[in-house]
């Protein structure tokens, strides 16, 4: 899909070689659309520029009020950030309904953004929020923008060929904000918005003083419902303000027909969307159903790896065992993994991220190998379904998991082509937490499609591989 | 039928090939993929109908690593079908569907077969595409096969009694019109596999499938060779539910081997598994039913038409079960129906779990409903007055089958919803924290039949060979029957041990060769445990005879088994035998329903199966509840979207499956155990039932909690909007 990848070591490196490439080249970093945009010939290239060696860029962080998110700050992290929770719980909200939990271990907030799809999530929550990124280049320097300005068009924005988004900053919500974000989907788990709203609201006592709401999925771009805006400033959020509010919502939508619904259907559930989101903002619910920990398939760590430099040919250690990829530098993890390192457990179900069978995990996060170039495993682990015996402890050749061991004794296995996949995502959960619920369960395994199952047994299974595990480890 | 004795079979035993399947070590076809072969892509028509004007492979033949462009010029009998041989492996003059193929690229690497069949220039005449079926039907419409003269694939109709007098006399007639979708079966394995041509000339295929015999019939037929230069076997299979029924690659990696005499490789993309292979058909049902004041059904007047697509493939079978469901599981007076197969431009439509069943009982269980609400009586009750008993005339006009469960069945599930579910009481306040959420419970009945109908030669062959010394010590099982997923082997195994009174260590199978292990028939219609299973119980009790009586120590016997002789519909009244065995299930479901999105929640589901006997426990169990999740999409999220032959949805990303957060918290499977009279210790088949009553039961539910009837599958969220605004007055429009 790709001929050439370049992973600068500095954003000088990095800045320089957007300047040469002069919008021939495309940044990736978690590589969720980007690579996923290639295989469908969306804004093709030869040239990746892997940023993800800056990890000066991957931070979230509040200072005196200002919450900042580096480039390379992923969905995950504004999850598990608690600055953003209490500060910015719309955008949160936004990132927890991304996805499933493999791509949220690696897709940025920044790429989000740049995608420029209106349906994309963290967009609305971030405006209504009052976002503005800093925008650099080799040689204009620093540059910001108001997020609000940065969509001219459909899919459009005024990012620059050699321009990178270093970070997205904005006000923590006070005291006297509340927010939150909704969003309806064709499914409880990885859907893409059928429509998508974020209120920000600034209250004198019950009195609204100002009010922010943004529409995804309503309009070519993200935009501000400015007549509902307008209309609830001075108002407190009665029943019947907030129905009026959701009917003049539509004055301010132009939606389209498209899969996922029609424009009529958008209209109507905006509405009912607009009220539901004040009503809870009104009662203070905003934050109802957010978990206590939500479930991330990651081992967070600070610890940063040093990236060796990359120079064409992959030397990763997978399972444990050093492996040199010379050929896979054009490849996805995925392809490497099973034609260049001739492990096949792995599985392609779908290669654009939506069904999980091709789980692994790199460098202790849970991933889809087929959205990741093998070039990011370079000088990085990985632990695939053959090694995933030898990672849960096992000690002798032939012993299992103890979730592979439960799988086989629940029957949570049919065909089988899933297993690999869900064995993976399953286990990093029971290493996050040993004793999950059914919810945490469910969420966790939210990425992987099963065909045969129905998922019961499965869920059966981690349930009794969680059991194995503690009682194992009281014992 | 033997007396059991029951060690082995109900024993929720653990299945063999886990153990590969959760080590990554199952080998899948993609799987045996090497280096140093040579790799395919088909070049797809991605046109609804067209004329190939020219076609043109120089550029293709002479890029990087190519070493041949196959056309249809170079197939030797360029036909293939389960039933009808109309479809080309490559076509050569027209295409009538966009996943046509029209060139097979062959070159080094799977990145230069891509490359190059970019280069393949093919010049079209569109011709005007027919992709509507009711339009495919009238005068003058574009014929999908010119030589046909019509678009007409099968008309069958069904006469029992005299409608017209029945309608007369009802106390209610209602009228329903219904419309089904495309489903695609999104098995997670996509189609792979590798050929090649061993030292014996034989041409050997290495793929995924549901029948091997069937695939090599039609491949040798293809490739013009005895059957027995052709050898099919499966490597671990990824999944089929029907959907691997038809030939979709297995062919070309044939001729491609055939043709270049070297080991070849193919692995189709998602999207392309996608837009080639066939879906479930599409339905329009528009109904008549009547019922007497006292609540007796007496008539049912249907006209059933089935979207079949570009091919044949199985649609004939398909519309014929359909139009036998058009009237469900009730004992009606007085029937008349009418089936119809067309072609059209879309994509060819064949087997899928349920294979017309959930269409047709789609449309006949929500009349029911309906019908018992116009009389003002409980649905429950007026299915019981009507619903099939042991002797009951089928719309045929032949009683039943031996071993009619429905009564029981339904009885059942009734009981659980009562208990469960507190169906049947007066129900307080739903959601009262959120007025906009409204539940309600529905229930539906459903009836299928298990294996091959309407006169097919049905049959499944086994042998066993049996070694030991003083005493019995090892048994080998040779059955030629797929395991798609469903455990098949494990089942055959264990009614083997059984049988033969040894430990189930003790016996091995044989079963993935067309050239080792005889035929088995298809993994397919619910059969194979009845079948495959009744064929290898005899053979080992054949072979334990044999051994018994002889010196050596060695035994062997081959058994081909028949079960009660089906026949044809009769061509102007359907009358016939149309099946030897069915399954009967009952459901009860709770949904919720937001009033205010339209979305459907599926909060509990008792799902009542007469299995007849379980062989394994857990995997009839994994059958009911793998077989639900298919259910919820296909009622509520499955939405196939096709425009002017053209499949809109063909990614994952378009085309959303249930993830686990999908599905119903409370899933009680219930398995009732009334001996089918020929299956092996009273097994009969369960693997389509719970698809059968399942949207129905959801679509009763969604009417008791908010007073709409939906009538179209998949009941999205947009539909059920619509009908809800329609309900209030309001006009949806945007
Ligand atoms: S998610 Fe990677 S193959 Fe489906
Ligand atoms: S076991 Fe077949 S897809 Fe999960």
């Amino acid at each position: 899909m790709w001929r050439t990848y370049l992973r600068p070591a500095s954003m000088a490196e990095a800045l320089d070689l957007l300047r040469r490439y002069a919008g021939q080249a495309r940044v990736i970093a978690g590589g969720t659309d980007v690579l996923v945009e290639l295989s469908r010939g969306v804004r093709p290239t030869e040239t990746l520029i892997d940023i993800t060696a800056l990890t000066e860029l991957k931070y979230v962080r509040e200072e005196s009020g200002l919450i900042r998110l580096g480039a390379l700050a992923t969905h995950n992290d504004g999850i598990a950030s608690p600055a953003c929770v209490a500060g910015a719980l719309p955008l949160a909200q936004a990132c927890w309904e991304v996805g499933a939990p493999q791509i949220r271990t690696r897709a940025t907030i920044a790429g989000n953004l740049v995608t420029a799809s209106p349906a994309n999530d963290t967009i609305p929550p971030l405006m209504a929020l009052g976002a503005e990124l800093a925008l650099v280049s080799a040689e204009g320097g620093e540059r910001i923008v108001p997020l609000a300005e940065f969509y001219p068009a459909f899919r459009r924005t005024v990012l620059r060929p050699d321009e990178l988004i270093r970070e997205i900053r904005f006000p923590a919500l006070r005291e006297n904000q509340r927010g939150i974000f909704l969003k309806l989907g064709l499914r409880r788990a990885q859907a893409i918005s059928v429509i998508d709203i974020a209120l920000v609201l600034t209250f004198d006592g019950e009195v609204v003083r100002d009010a922010r709401i943004t529409l995804g999925c309503l309009a070519p771009t993200v935009i501000h419902a400015r007549t509902v805006e307008a209309y609830l400033v001075g108002r407190r959020l009665d029943e019947a303000v907030c129905a009026e509010a959701g009917r003049r919502a539509c004055d301010d939508a132009a939606p389209i027909d498209d899969l996922r619904g029609s424009a009529g259907y958008r209209r109507e559930t905006l509405a009912a969307l607009v009220a539901e989101g004040l009503r809870r903002v009104a009662a203070g619910t905003q934050a109802a159903g957010w978990p206590a920990t939500p479930v991330l398939l990651e081992t967070r760590d600070t610890s940063s790896t040093v990236a060796l430099p990359f120079a064409g040919v992959i030397a990763t250690t997978i399972n444990g065992t050093a492996y040199e990829l010379p050929g896979a530098a054009g490849k996805t993890l995925l392809n490497a993994l099973r034609e260049d390192a001739g492990l096949t457990g792995t599985k392609e179900g779908c290669a654009e991220g939506e069904c999980g069978a091709c789980t692994v995990w790199l460098n202790r996060q849970t991933v889809m190998s087929c959205l990741v170039p093998a070039a990011q495993a370079h000088s990085g682990s990985v632990t695939t379904i053959e090694g995933l015996a030898h990672a849960g402890g096992a000690a002798d050749e032939g012993d299992l998991h103890p979730l592979q061991d439960a799988f086989v004794a629940c029957g949570a296995v049919q065909c089988g082509f899933c297993i690999p996949g869900m064995l993976m995502a399953g286990a990093k959960l029971l290493d996050e937490r040993p004793a999950p619920n059914d919810e945490q369960i469910l969420t966790a395994l939210s990425g992987n499609i099963c065909r045969c199952t129905g998922y019961r047994k499965i869920l059966d299974a981690v349930h009794a591989a969680s059991a194995e595990i503690t009682e194992g480890g009281a014992a | 039928m033997s007396t059991p004795k029951t060690h082995l079979i109900g024993a929720s035993l653990p299945r063999p090939d886990a153990l590969g399947k959760v080590t990554g070590a199952a080998r899948y076809p993609a799987d045996l993929i090497r280096p140093g072969m040579l790799h395919l892509q088909l070049v797809f028509a991605q046109r609804p109908h067209a004329r190939i004007v020219a076609l043109d492979t120089s550029a293709a033949e002479g890029a990087p690593g190519v070493a041949a462009v196959l056309t249809a010029k170079d197939v030797p009998y360029n036909a293939h079908g389960l039933i009808d041989a109309d479809q080309p492996a490559l076509c050569g003059d027209v295409v009538r569907f966009e996943g046509d193929k029209v060139a097979l690229v062959v070159a080094e690497s799977k990145e230069q077969a891509e490359a190059a069949a970019k280069l393949v220039a093919v010049t079209y005449e569109d011709l005007p595409a027919v992709t509507d079926a009711r339009a495919a039907l009238a005068a003058g419409a574009p014929l999908v096969h010119a030589e046909l003269g019509t678009n007409l694939l099968l008309h069958i109709p069904i006469r029992k009694g005299d409608t017209a007098r029945a309608f007369a006399e009802a106390a209610v007639v209602l009228e329903g019109a219904f419309s089904t979708s495309w489903q695609e079966h999104a098995f997670l394995q996509p189609e792979a596999g590798i050929a090649y041509v061993d030292e014996q000339e034989r041409v050997v295929i290495e793929t995924a499938g549901q029948w091997l015999h069937e695939d090599r019939r039609q491949i040798a037929a293809m490739l013009q060779l005895p059957e027995e230069q052709v050898i099919v076997r499966y490597a671990a299979i990824g999944g089929a539910f029907g959907g691997r029924e038809d030939l979709s690659m297995q062919h070309l990696l044939a001729l491609a081997a055939w043709k270049l005499r070297r080991p070849v490789a193919m692995q189709w993309k998602r999207e392309e598994s996608m837009i080639a292979h066939h879906k479930r058909h599409p339905f329009d049902i528009r109904c008549r039913w009547g019922a007497t004041r006292e609540g007796r059904i007496t008539a049912v007047e249907a006209e059933v038409i089935a979207d079949g697509g570009a091919y044949a493939s199985t649609s004939v079978e398909v519309t014929k079960v359909a139009t036998l469901f058009a009237s469900g599981c009730y004992e009606i007076p007085n029937i008349s129906v009418d089936g119809y197969a067309v072609y059209t431009n879309n994509v060819p439509c064949g087997a899928f779990r349920g294979f017309g069943a959930p269409q047709a009982q789609f449309a006949a269980e929500i009349m029911v409903t309906r019908l018992a609400h116009a009389l003002g009586m409980d649905p429950v009750e007026l299915r019981r007055r009507n619903i099939y008993r042991e002797g009951s005339l089928e719309p045929t006009q032949q009683p039943l089958p031996e071993g009619v469960s429905a009564l029981p069945v339904l009885e059942r599930c009734v009981e659980e919803a009562r208990a469960r579910l507190r169906y049947g009481e007066p129900r307080e306040s739903d959601v009262p924290s959120a007025p906009h959420l409204r539940r309600g419970i529905g229930i539906a009945c459903g009836i299928k039949n298990v294996g091959y109908s309407f006169g097919y030669q049905e049959q499944s062959t086994a042998k066993v060979h049996l070694y030991g010394k003083a005493e019995l010590e090892r048994a080998v099982v040779l059955i030629g029957a797929a395991d798609v997923g469903q455990g098949a082997h494990l089942i055959l195994r264990q009614i083997a041990a059984e049988t033969l009174g040894i430990a189930l260590e003790q016996v091995s199978m044989v079963t993935d060769d067309s050239g080792e292990a005889p035929n088995a028939g298809s993994a397919s219609a619910s059969r194979m445990t009845l079948m495959g299973g009744r064929a290898v119980h005899d053979a080992a009790l054949a072979a334990r005879a044999k051994w018994s009586a002889a010196e050596e120590y060695e035994a062997e016997a081959e058994v081909q088994f028949h079960p009660p002789a089906t026949t044809p519909l009769d061509p102007m009244s359907g009358a016939g035998r149309p099946n030897y065995c069915y399954g009967y299930a009952a459901q009860a479901v709770e949904v919720e329903v937001n009033t205010l999105t339209g979305q459907v929640r599926v909060l509990r589901v008792i799902s009542v199966h007469d299995v007849g006997r379980a062989i394994n426990m857990q995997q009839v169990e994994g059958q009911i509840e793998g077989c639900l999740a298919q259910a919820v999409g296909y009622a509520l999220l499955e939405d196939f979207q096709v425009r002017d032959g053209h499949v809109l949805t063909p990614y994952f990303s378009t085309y959303l499956l249930p993830t686990a957060l999908d599905m119903p918290p409370e899933i009680v499977p219930v398995v009732l155990e009334l001996a089918d009279p020929n299956g092996p210790y009273g097994a009969r088949g369960v693997a389509e039932m719970p698809l059968v009553p399942f949207a129905p039961a959801v679509a009763a539910a969604i009417h008791d909690a908010t007073g709409v009837w939906l009538s179209q599958q998949p009941m999205t969220p947009e539909r059920v909007l619509a009908a809800l605004s329609a309900m209030n007055g309001q006009s949806t429009a945007g």
